[in-house]
C-alpha cells in the first residue's frame, strides 16, 4: 500500500479542524475553520449545516497541502463529530431545513414533563442509557416536527432527512442529492435517545414516544466500517471511520480495555469509562453509551459522565471577577498560597448535572472568612474541577463495581500542572497525559486506519499511545478525608437550600 | 515619554497630534510611532490609522511573562519536540543564575519518568541555560556577577563560557555535553516574543551519544528539530503574547 496516511475531520462545537496523520500516528498537519453561532432566543443556539459542510471543503484540501499529499496519499478518512446535534435536510436539494438545533440548545425543556409521562425514566436508562434531558436529540426531533406539518409529512416519506453531523458530512462526501449514503454509526445514534443500546439499531417504541418517523433516521452502522468511498473533497478515498468526539477521544487515549477511563477537561469535562462488551445502566446518575464498534465484532460499551462546569468556571473567574488576564494565569495565582483556606466553591450556576441531577441546585462559595485571598478563591476554583471528578468517577465505580486505577486527561486544562496534581491527590490514582494532544482527531483516524488494513489491530494502536506527563498521588488520606468533608459539606448546603422543580432541564446555555 | 503621551489619552492618538505635542515634524513622530508599533509597546488601529498603546506596553505594567500561560499556548509544538526527537522537551526560563523548567514533556519511551517542571538548574551548564546567558535581556547583568559553580570535569569556567556565549549568539543555538551531569548532552534554542526579544528557551536532553555525534557536535536531525520548534513557537509568541 502507498497511500500512508490518514485524515480526520474533528467537526467541533466552534469550529471545523482536519488534521492529517502519519503510519505511526503521528500529528502531521492542521487546518481549522470556525463557523457561527446563532443565538435566535435565550437558550437556543444553532449552527448553519451548510456552512459546517462548505468548511469541510476548505479544511480538508488545506492540511493535505500543508502535509504536501494528495488524496492518493490518504488511506482512509474518519470523521470525528459534535454529538447530538440535530440537522435536517431535503432529500431531493440537498439543502439543510433550517438551522441545525445543537447539543446546547435547552429549548426542549418545556417538552420533557409531557415527554417525561409517555417513556418512564426507568425504561428509557433501560433501553437507550440515557436520563431525559436537553442533550438529547430525540426531544429536538420532537419540537421540529410539531413545529412544521409540512416538515412531518416529508420527513413520513422520508423526503426530509435526519442526522447527526457525521451523517450530514457523510451523505455529502459521497455525493449528496447524487447518491449520498444515508448512514450514522452506533457511537452517535447512541446519543440520540432512539437506538436501543443492546440491539443498535433504532427502536420503533421510542421513535413513537418521541413521534419521529422511521423513514427519515439513517441506517445504524459500525463505527469503523467502510461507510462509503468519497466522492466530493477526497474523491476515491474510503471514508474507514465516524465516531462521537467524546467516544473518538476515548479512542484516541487508547483506552480500549474494560476499566480503562479518559476524562477531557475543555469548557465542560466528559469523562468516559470502558464497561466492556455490555452495557452498564447507571443507577448513579450516569449515562450509558456506546464507545466503539468496529465491523463485524460486539460493541464495546462505556459510562458517561459529563461536568457542565470546569473551563467555563475559570472563564467566570476571568471574565466575571476579573481576577486574571488570561486562563492559564489562575495557576500562578494559585501558586501564591499553600491551600484553599478552608473554601471551597460549588459551580451549580444553573443547576448541578452528573451524577446529581439536581437542575434547581444553585452555586455557592461556603466558608468565606476574612483572610480569604484571590489566591485561595484560585485554589477553590481549580478544586471544584477536581472533586467533581471524583464524584462521577466515584458514581462509575459504584456502577461498574470496579475501581479506577489510572484516569487519562486530555484538553486545555490538562495544561493546568496544579490542576493535574490535584486531580491525581482527590481520586488518589495516578493521572497521565498523552503525547498527542489531538485525542479527538487522533480516534477517528485510528478507527478508520483500522478499516482500511493501515493498522492491524489494536496492540498496535496501544503501542502508539505515549506518555507525555504524568502525576502520581501525593496527599495524606487524613488529608484527603478532611478536603473531602469540606467539599461534602459545601455541596449539602447547596443541594438543601435549593427549591426541588423536576425533572432535569438539561445544561446551560453558554 | 511617548509612550506616557498616548497612554495620558483617552482616545488613540494620530501622527499630528504627537507631532504637534512633541514639536517634531511629522516624519519624526511617525518613524518614533513606528518602532514602538513594531516591538509592540503601541497598536495601531488598522481603520483609523491612529495609535493607542499595545499588549507590550501593558505586558510590562503587568511584569514578567506569566510562564503557566508559556507552557499552555507551546503544549502541542513541544510535545511535537518530544515525538519527533524520541528525547525528553523542555521549555526554560532565566531566573537569576539559573535556568527553571517551565514545562517538560518525557521522552516517548514508556520507561517511567518525573516531571520535572519547577526544578532550577545552573544556567552556565545547561544548553538552556547557555541560550538566555546569550540572548536574555536579563543576561548583562546576570554575567556581572557570575561565578560558574564546576558540577563536572566538562563544566565551563568564566573565561571559556564567555567564548562559548559568543558562539551562541552568532549560532542561536547552543549545546553542551556532561557541562552538568556526566553522561547527559542537550541542545536548546532561543524562544522570542513580540518584538523579537528573548523570553524563554526550548531544548531537548538525553544521553550524551544519542544527542551529540563522536565531534560532540549535535546530531543534524536532532539540531533541526529543536530549530524548527523554536521558530514554530517563537511564530505562535509573536501572535498571541
Ligand atoms: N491552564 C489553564 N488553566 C485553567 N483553565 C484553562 C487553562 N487553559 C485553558 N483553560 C480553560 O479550558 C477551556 C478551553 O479548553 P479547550 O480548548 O480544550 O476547550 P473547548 O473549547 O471545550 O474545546 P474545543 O473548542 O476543542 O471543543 C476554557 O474554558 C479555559 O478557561
Amino acid at each position: 500500500m502507498s497511500a500512508r496516511h490518514v485524515v480526520a475531520i474533528d467537526q467541533g462545537t466552534t469550529s471545523t479542524r482536519c488534521i492529517v496523520f502519519d503510519q505511526q500516528g503521528r500529528f502531521v498537519s492542521v487546518a481549522q475553520r470556525e463557523h457561527r453561532q446563532w443565538f435566535p432566543q435565550p437558550g437556543w443556539v444553532e449552527h448553519d449545516a451548510a456552512e459546517i459542510w462548505a468548511n469541510v471543503t476548505k479544511v480538508v484540501p488545506a492540511a493535505l497541502a500543508k502535509a504536501g499529499i494528495g488524496p492518493g496519499d490518504v488511506a482512509a478518512l474518519g470523521i470525528a463529530n459534535q454529538r447530538e446535534t440535530a440537522v435536517l435536510w431535503d432529500r431531493r436539494t440537498g439543502r439543510p431545513q433550517g438551522r441545525a438545533i445543537t447539543w446546547q440548545d435547552t429549548r426542549v425543556a418545556p417538552l420533557l414533563p409531557e415527554l417525561a409521562r409517555r417513556v418512564d425514566d426507568p425504561t428509557l436508562r433501560e433501553r437507550c442509557g440515557l436520563p431525559l434531558s436537553t442533550y438529547a436529540t430525540a426531544p429536538r426531533l420532537t419540537w421540529l416536527l410539531r413545529e412544521s406539518p409540512d416538515l412531518r409529512r416529508r420527513a413520513a416519506t422520508g423526503d426530509v432527512l435526519f442526522g447527526t453531523m457525521e451523517t450530514w458530512l457523510v451523505w455529502n462526501l459521497t455525493g449528496g442529492v447524487s447518491g449520498g449514503v444515508h448512514v450514522t454509526d452506533v457511537t452517535n445514534a447512541s446519543r440520540t435517545m432512539l437506538m436501543d443500546l443492546r440491539t443498535l439499531d433504532w427502536d420503533d417504541g421510542l421513535g413513537d414516544a418521541f413521534e419521529v418517523p422511521r423513514a427519515m433516521l439513517p441506517q445504524v452502522r459500525p463505527s469503523a466500517t467502510v461507510h462509503g468511498r468519497a466522492t466530493q473533497v477526497l474523491p476515491g478515498v474510503v471514508i474507514g471511520a465516524a465516531i462521537g468526539d467524546q467516544q473518538a477521544a476515548l479512542f484516541g487515549q487508547a483506552c480500549f480495555a474494560p476499566g480503562e477511563a479518559k476524562c477531557t477537561y475543555g469548557t465542560g469535562a466528559f469523562l468516559l469509562l470502558n464497561t466492556g462488551s455490555e452495557p452498564v445502566v447507571s443507577t448513579h446518575g450516569l449515562a450509558s453509551t456506546v464507545a466503539f464498534q468496529a465491523d463485524g465484532e460486539p460493541a464495546t460499551y462505556a459510562l458517561e459522565g459529563s461536568i457542565a462546569m470546569t473551563g467555563s468556571l475559570v472563564q467566570w473567574f476571568r471574565d466575571s471577577l476579573a481576577m486574571v488576564r488570561t486562563a492559564p494565569e489562575i495557576e500562578t495565582l494559585a501558586r501564591t498560597v499553600e491551600d484553599n483556606g478552608g473554601c471551597f466553591i460549588v459551580p451549580a450556576f444553573s443547576g448541578l448535572f452528573a451524577p446529581h441531577w439536581r437542575p434547581e441546585a444553585r452555586g455557592g462559595i461556603s466558608r468565606l472568612t476574612s483572610h480569604l485571598t484571590r489566591g485561595h478563591l484560585a485554589r477553590a476554583v481549580l478544586e471544584a474541577t477536581a472533586w467533581q471528578t471524583v464524584d462521577v468517577v466515584e458514581a462509575m465505580n459504584a456502577d461498574a463495581g470496579l475501581a479506577l486505577t489510572a484516569l487519562r486527561v486530555d484538553g486545555g486544562m490538562t495544561s493546568n500542572l496544579l490542576l493535574m496534581q490535584t486531580v491525581s491527590n482527590l481520586l488518589d490514582v495516578p493521572v497521565e497525559r498523552p503525547m498527542v494532544h489531538e485525542t479527538v482527531s487522533l480516534g477517528a483516524a485510528y478507527a478508520a486506519g483500522l478499516t482500511v488494513g493501515l493498522w492491524p489491530d489494536l496492540a498496535v494502536l496501544r503501542r502508539h499511545w505515549h506518555c507525555g506527563a504524568r502525576w502520581a498521588p501525593d496527599m495524606a488520606p487524613a488529608q484527603r478525608e478532611l478536603e473531602r468533608r469540606g467539599w461534602r459539606t459545601a455541596l449539602a448546603q447547596t443541594l438543601t437550600s435549593a427549591e426541588p422543580t423536576p425533572p432535569s432541564t438539561g445544561p446551560p446555555a453558554p | 515619554m511617548l509612550l506616557q503621551l498616548v497612554a495620558s489619552r483617552a482616545d488613540p492618538v494620530s501622527v499630528s497630534d504627537v507631532a504637534a505635542a512633541l514639536g517634531v515634524a511629522k516624519s519624526s513622530a511617525h518613524e518614533l510611532l513606528r518602532t514602538l508599533t513594531d516591538v509592540g509597546f503601541l497598536a495601531q488601529d488598522a481603520d483609523t490609522g491612529r495609535y493607542a498603546v499595545g499588549d507590550g506596553a501593558r505586558r510590562l505594567a503587568h511584569g514578567p511573562l506569566d510562564t503557566n500561560l508559556l507552557r499552555s499556548l507551546t503544549t502541542n509544538l513541544v510535545d511535537a519536540l518530544a515525538v519527533r526527537s524520541g528525547e525528553s522537551a523542555y521549555i526554560g526560563v532565566l531566573r537569576g543564575q539559573q535556568v527553571e523548567v517551565v514545562h517538560h514533556v518525557f521522552r516517548p519511551d514508556d520507561t517511567r519518568q518525573q516531571l520535572e517542571v519547577g526544578d532550577r538548574h545552573e544556567a552556565h551548564a545547561t544548553a538552556m541555560g547557555q541560550v538566555l546567558l546569550a540572548l536574555d535581556p536579563a543576561a548583562p547583568a546576570v554575567m556581572r556577577t557570575l561565578d560558574p559553580v564546576r558540577l563536572t570535569q566538562r563544566t565551563l569556567d568564566l573565561p571559556a563560557l564567555r567564548t562559548r556565549l559568543v558562539e551562541v549568539r552568532q549560532r542561536q543555538w547552543a549545546c553542551t555535553v556532561g557541562e552538568r551531569t556526566a553522561d547527559k548532552a542537550d541542545v536548546a534554542a532561543p524562544l522570542r516574543g513580540r518584538g523579537g526579544i528573548v523570553v524563554a528557551a526550548v531544548g531537548l536532553v538525553g544521553d550524551v551519544d544519542q544527542v551529540v555525534s563522536a565531534r560532540r557536535d549535535p546530531r543534524p536531525v536532532l539540531l533541526a528539530h529543536v530549530q524548527a520548534a523554536a521558530a514554530a513557537i517563537t511564530a505562535e509568541l509573536g501572535a498571541t503574547l
